[in-house]
């Protein structure tokens, strides 16, 4: 094998090498860049909700504003008449509930007693002792408190507010509160993400979540999943996803990928879960999110074939450039030196004694050795025409 | 004794007619029998083994078998 085909083949041999590690290289960037897009979904969405869930408290707030002013409601309230405060808030809370989604309206007393004065949303039901979290905080310590309650059969977001009188002493307390199905939605258009709502059944009643769910003619999911229940969803077949998922015990505070999966329509998405906390900073249940990353893994493969292409390209520009200069610095010099050696050798063997080999003149390793066979050819010939000439005279 | 310089002069003999460099076809012969016909005179003794390795030399770089 000759000496230009080894190198080509020895170069040949690194460029595979580099195009594998290459790949490699990419290979691993590619998942770590698809991994990346998946906790950068579940992130996103996890800050939409929790943005969505202060823009819907800080409406309710302004809303409990606006009605503590109201001396309609302040006046029966102050004299003890149910009736007449139910008959004054009946026609808001129609209008809350048509435009603002607010699905519960609260007057309530102040502590020791902490009872329910009036629920505007079932008049029929009062009296009861307030143990719910927002409630116990705002009246700790006289100042509004919000943040979601998990109830027997849902979840909802609540905004409680201290109320004064006109005399700015503390009367009792009104609460608004809205269930939040209409934030799936609502992240829904914000993200662009299918999501899905799951609550901890562990403090909810199934006996209660099937009445609910007959009286709203949909089938009882109560024993789709062990731990937790699925409240609402985007989308069907997200729904069917959500119920075979396992590992939903494992969500922790920061969120969980539970892959990339083919979606329907043959593009690429990412699952993943986050928790949604009630006020008290307990764990109630998750939001499960399913991101499209068809576009991500898209621009990275492009990007790994555009990559591959370039460095291709150049090792094989740089592979061409080497051996061009291997064979017009050495090869076809050592072919021209080889053929001009081996003809002064011969026509000395000959009896050409007089023969001599001219260096190319460069100073490097192949001149070297020019000038080296150019001394050694001279001193040859100079030998063998003295012992020719001895021989002749024998 | 004479019989490897007569081999030598029938080798000069087939250049001429062929016009071909002598110095350059004995040459050849020259690194493929392994001596130098240069140095081949008509006192130069016999050698069967030395013939032997001309002739197979002259038959590859002549195409010829030497008559010597």
């Amino acid at each position: 094998m000759s000496i230009r085909l080894k190198m080509v083949l020895s170069i040949v041999l690194v460029f595979v090498l580099g195009m594998a590690s290459l790949w490699f290289f990419l290979e691993r960037s590619y998942t770590t860049r698809v991994d990346a897009a998946a906790a950068s979904a579940i992130q996103g969405a996890s800050t939409a909700f929790a943005r969505l869930q202060q823009a819907e408290a800080d409406k309710l707030s302004s809303t409990l504003i606006g009605l503590q002013s109201n001396a309609a409601f302040r006046d029966p309230f102050l004299a003890g008449d149910r009736e007449a405060l139910n008959a004054a808030a009946q026609p808001v809370f129609a209008g809350l509930k048509a435009d603002h989604g607010v699905t519960h309206w609260y007057f309530e007393s102040v502590p020791p007693s902490g009872t329910v004065i009036l629920r505007v949303h079932k008049p029929e039901q009062f009296g009861d002792v307030l143990t719910r979290k927002t409630y116990i905080a705002a009246s700790a310590n006289e100042t509004q408190s919000a943040g979601l309650e998990l109830g027997k059969t849902a979840v909802a977001l609540r905004v409680v507010r201290p109320y004064y009188g006109a005399d700015g002493k503390l009367i009792g307390y009104m609460e608004l509160g809205q269930e939040i199905d209409s934030f799936l939605d609502a992240i829904r258009q914000q993200t662009g993400d299918e999501v899905g709502l799951l609550l901890k059944k562990e403090s909810m009643d199934s006996s209660g979540w099937a009445a609910v769910a007959k009286q709203n003619g949909r089938p009882d999911n109560w024993n789709d999943q062990e731990d937790f229940v699925l409240a609402g969803s985007t989308n069907e077949a997200l729904s069917a996803d959500i119920i075979k998922t396992d590992g939903l015990t494992a969500v922790g505070k920061d969120g969980k990928v539970f892959g990339v999966f083919e979606g329907d329509a043959g593009g690429l998405e990412t699952r993943g879960a986050f928790p949604i906390m009630d006020a008290a900073g307990v764990p109630i249940g998750l939001m499960y999110i399913q991101h499209d990353i068809s576009t991500v893994v898209d621009e990275i493969q492009s990007t790994r074939i555009r990559m591959m292409g370039a460095v291709a390209t150049m090792m094989v520009v740089v592979l061409a450039v080497v051996l061009l200069l291997m064979n017009g610095l050495i090869f076809r010099r050592l072919n021209h030196m080889i053929s001009d050696m081996e003809g002064i050798s011969t026509r000395v063997a000959g009896g050409d004694y007089d023969v001599s080999y001219t260096p190319t003149g460069n100073n490097d390793e192949i001149g070297h050795f020019e000038h080296f066979y150019s001394d050694f050819i001279t001193m040859v010939g100079g030998a063998l025409k003295q012992l020719s000439d001895s021989m002749k005279k024998q | 004794m004479g019989r490897l310089h007569d081999a030598v002069l029938e080798i000069d003999r087939i250049c001429q007619d062929r016009g071909l460099d002598s110095v350059k076809a004995k040459g050849e012969i020259s690194m493929k029998s392994g001596f130098f016909l240069a140095i081949i005179f008509p006192h130069t003794p016999d050698d069967t083994e030395k013939l032997e390795k001309l002739r197979a030399a002259a038959q590859s770089v002549l195409g010829v078998s030497l008559q010597t």
